[in-house]
């Protein structure tokens, strides 16, 4: 039985690999049973771009730029675009049980928590084209799902404070994109929570409201908790063979390449029961 | 070698493709759509090495019988939209 929304504020801001390497690993143990408990993850970056599975960074990331002020690159798990990553960049993970049949349920249903959260801000957000919540008419999260068996999962970046000329700076979009949406730079599109609310937001706040908006979709209770010791074990794996790959970040080789750190893995959850 | 993007509701599909006599050689599919389960996108660019291309209209086709055998689920874009993009990356046919 469930016992409550188990919620994580472990965070490795300098290391981002290491963020996306437990933020896989949480998924993979809930999808295999080890992990009980429904998981709420918030967490963040200090200066990073992480792109969507199946991007190419060159196409989507000015590399001379990201040199300069030394913004690491790693790709995530799950579709989508690539967001840059600072500390007023609050990222979130839900993770939980459910019977959707499809990917496009998980986004109508999870995206609620996040909605709650912001409502709780003050702001009146909603969700747009699937996946994007909105605020006045400007994005202020980005989610990206995956399904794993009975397991879903979704993740969000959520912009409070970045520094909005970085991101703008730091990210290429394509011509096709931008003639689409009508606009003539990223950074018009986008907007922060604190400049739509007038004011500024500490982090604890921020907490408090995606872990009410969570706990209140999904009916749990939540309780503060850190990662076990088998969870940095499996993301220990990943990390190392996984995440801090060249293959990995730049060459967009598909998950199952790395087919030897699943095997590892597999073999240590054996021992262990 | 050509290259072209679409556009779908929900991301950019950019197609990057080596042909040669109306085969292709190689192709590579990459952007910011969403495919599930997400491995699929490999066996997808798999399955289409060495198709002859004749149309838009047969690639979709192609897709849409590749997706559906397999369960596939595209969020925020279409068999279509991938069918434009590697056709007109395929043949460079499409101008810009």
């Amino acid at each position: 039985m469930t016992r409550g929304l188990r919620v994580l504020l472990f965070e490795t801001p300098k290391d981002p690999y290491y963020n996306l390497a437990l933020e896989e690993a949480l998924f993979l143990l809930h999808s295999k049973g080890i992990i009980k408990d429904d998981v709420l993850r918030i967490w963040r970056n200090e200066n990073a771009v992480v792109i969507g599975y199946f991007q190419s960074p060159k196409e989507e990331v000015d590399l001379e730029y990201a040199d300069k002020i030394k913004a690491s690159i790693v790709r995530r798990f799950t579709g989508g675009g690539a967001v840059y990553h600072d500390l007023g960049n609050i990222n979130y993970a839900v993770i939980t049980h459910g019977k959707t049949s499809t990917v496009y349920e998980i986004y109508e249903y999870l995206l609620k928590g996040i909605i709650k959260a912001l409502k709780i801000l003050g702001l009146d957000p909603w969700r747009e084209n699937i996946n994007d919540i909105v605020a006045n008419n400007r994005k202020i999260s980005g989610t990206a799902a995956s399904i794993k068996g009975s397991t879903l999962f979704l993740h969000g970046s959520l912009l409070v404070s970045t520094d909005l000329e970085k991101l703008s700076k730091i990210l290429r979009v394509s011509r096709k994109k931008l003639m689409d949406k009508g606009v003539s730079s990223v950074k018009y599109r986008v907007a922060l929570v604190e400049d739509l609310i007038g004011r500024r937001i500490g982090y604890w706040e921020i907490i408090d409201a995606i872990v009410k908006g969570y706990s209140g979709l999904l009916g749990l209770q939540p309780y503060f908790d850190m990662p076990t010791k088998l969870e940095v074990l499996v993301a220990d794996k990943l990390y190392y063979g996984k995440y801090l790959k060249h293959e990995w970040n730049f060459e967009r080789k598909p998950s199952h390449y790395f087919k030897d750190v699943y095997r590892e893995i597999d073999e240590l959850l054996k021992t262990r029961f | 070698m050509g290259v072209y993007e679409v556009k779908s509701r929900k991301g950019l599909i950019r197609v990057q493709c080596i042909s040669s006599r109306g085969l292709i050689r190689d192709l590579r599919i990459t952007g910011d759509f969403f495919i599930y389960p997400e491995d699929s996108l490999w066996f997808l660019e798999e399955k289409l090495k060495g198709l002859r291309i004749r149309s838009i209209d047969e690639l979709e086709e192609f897709l849409n019988k590749l997706l559906k055998s397999k369960g596939v689920e595209l969020v925020g874009s279409t068999p279509r939209d991938f069918a434009e993009a590697i056709y007109c990356a395929c043949t460079n046919s499409c101008g810009d």
